[in-house]
């Protein structure tokens, strides 16, 4: 595998209060070219007045696996459903592929979304499940069964495709989760701390497996989690926010060449990753 | 110890002891036939009047089935009514709840006097008492979706439609059974008070009306018989919910599933 390019300073910005950023405005707005994500001055007030989100920019570049860090209630997952369209920011801009989230979400190899809890509805089979969007975008049954045993394939759950979610293990359901999202060739995957529930051997297994299925496919990855472990492992860049209200405190690159070893988490280099995001965690708690 | 002794054994030496609890009583204390029968003349009147009785049986269990999937239809679509809006909902529910307190015995001759004695009247008020349980447990059901489900669909920008069958019924379906186990029960209670107070004579008066023509003339080991009957058919409705839970339920569902531990 290739050594992907990424940003070259390590540190690209810090301070509590970036400046909020217009939206590009392009001339196509579903051109390729278009960047996955662009979040420009995203503030989000709750009803009952509480500020989560201040004024959140950053870009997500075709290609990338950018993880955003943060203690709990610093608005990450509000963050990040508001880039699938759950919930409207109170200011600013998001566009997916330069479309609205919930145009970008409609548009054929647009977006998935993978929650934290593995969502499968009990009384469906396995491929039930993985082929529920297709099923709801009116696709006919033999494609979707199709559609959905190649999806199961890059979860490596192929045989397990007429069992129920009650026989299959946590870990189990939470990569028919990721085969679901997979299913519908989305081009954007955003994840909210998809392994956040699991044992901390099953997680690491997952984040190998998830590397793999990202180099394999022509995937951008936002993905949201609270280890900074998992964040340094997967990541090309690392947004750290902090809370109260959420603010991005600065842009970490990881310039680690893909597929990453196990070998990396005990290298130097990990650990030097993994001090300068808990310093700038802890510089603004 | 096998399974199957070890399930019924309990429940049939304890209703032995309970048969001969009734004898040693009776023996005992001298009561006449025509205040407690015994057990022996309990069955010998139920084997002599089979025919009359095996009759009513089939007449309030028609009339039940019949109450209780009128009160199953209105009841799940009154349900899926409130769930569509709060404001239909906030509309409707506190008229259950009063249809659920007004005691059935007084509404029942109203139900008789408007659509007079006979089968309609019957099916009524075996409806009337069936349909609470239907609605609030069909309604709690759709409301108690799970909500990261919900935002699944969302994601998926289902249609209103598409979100009603592929996730709200579905995920109700337990708390609907549940309903249903319930209402069976009533069903079977409401036919027999329809036919009580609005039946008509002969074999074609069913449980109820039998049960009132029995105590009438004191024959008291019928009347045990009819009593007894009565109950039968409440299990046999219980019993078919089971079922049908079962075939709906048993490839998903924690109340369905066979364990091994």
């Amino acid at each position: 595998m290739s050594v992907r390019p990424s940003a070259s300073g390590t540190l690209e910005s810090s301070g509590a209060a970036p400046d909020a950023r217009p939206a590009p405005v392009r001339s196509h707005p579903s051109s390729p070219a278009a960047a996955p994500v662009v979040i420009g001055g995203v503030t989000k007030v709750y009803s009952n007045g509480t500020k989560a989100l201040d004024g959140i920019s950053f870009d997500v570049a075709e290609r990338e696996f950018v993880t955003i860090v943060g203690p709990s209630g610093c608005g990450k997952s509000t963050l990040l459903r508001m880039v699938a369209g759950l919930g409207t920011a109170t200011a600013g801009t998001i566009r997916v592929f330069a479309l609205p989230p919930t145009q970008a979400r409609r548009q054929q190899g647009g977006l998935a979304f993978v929650f934290q809890d593995p969502t499968l509805m009990p009384w469906r089979t396995v491929l039930a499940n993985v082929t529920l969007p297709l099923e709801l975008r009116g696709v006919e049954a033999g494609r979707r069964a199709e559609e959905g045993k190649r999806a199961l394939d890059l979860v490596g759950l192929a045989q397990s495709a007429s069992m129920y979610p009650r026989q299959l293990s946590g870990g189990m359901k939470m990569r028919v989760s990721i085969a679901r999202a997979m299913a519908v060739h989305p081009r954007l995957l955003l994840m909210d701390e998809p392994f956040g529930a699991l044992d901390e051997i099953t997680r690491q297994h997952l984040d190998r497996e998830l590397q793999d299925l990202w180099i394999r496919s022509p995937l951008t990855v936002l993905f949201v989690t609270h280890n900074v472990f998992e964040a340094v492992f997967m990541s090309t860049r690392i947004v750290v926010m902090s809370a109260q209200p959420g603010r991005v405190a600065g842009i970490i690159a990881v310039d680690v060449p893909f597929p990453r070893e196990d070998a990396f988490r005990a290298s130097p280099a990990f650990g030097r990753l993994v001090e300068a995001v808990t310093n700038l965690l802890a510089a603004h708690r | 110890m096998t399974r199957a002794v070890r399930d019924y054994l309990p429940p049939l030496v304890f209703g032995a002891l309970a048969i001969a609890v009734w004898y040693l009583v009776i023996a005992l204390r001298h009561v006449p036939g025509y205040i407690v029968p015994s057990p022996g003349d309990v069955v010998a009147a139920a084997v002599k009047n089979w025919g009359f009785l095996s009759g009513a049986v089939l007449r309030t269990f028609l009339e039940a089935l019949g109450g209780f999937a009128l009160s199953t239809t209105v009841g799940v679509a009154l349900a899926l009514l409130m769930s569509q809006s709060r404001m239909i909902e906030r509309s409707l529910y506190p008229y259950a709840v009063i249809l659920q307190t007004i005691p059935i015995v007084a509404v029942a001759p109203v139900i008789i006097v408007w659509l007079g004695p006979g089968v309609p009247s019957i099916v009524t008020v075996s409806f009337i008492l069936a349909l609470f349980p239907i609605i609030s447990n069909t309604t709690l059901g759709l409301v108690s979706t799970d909500h990261t489900l919900v935002n699944l669909m969302e994601l998926n920008d289902a249609s209103p439609g598409q979100l009603l069958l592929k996730l709200k019924i579905p995920f109700a379906l337990p708390y609907i059974m549940g309903g249903l186990r319930i209402a069976s029960g009533m069903s079977v209670i409401g036919a027999i008070v329809g036919e009580f107070v609005g039946g008509i004579g002969g074999v074609q008066g069913g449980l109820g009306y039998l049960i009132v023509a029995t105590a009438g003339m004191l024959q008291m080991a019928y009347l045990f018989a009819a009593a007894l009957a009565s109950c039968v058919l409440g299990i046999l409705m219980f019993f078919l919910m089971n079922g049908l839970s079962y075939v709906l339920l048993h490839t998903w569902h924690e109340s369905s599933l066979q364990r091994e531990n």
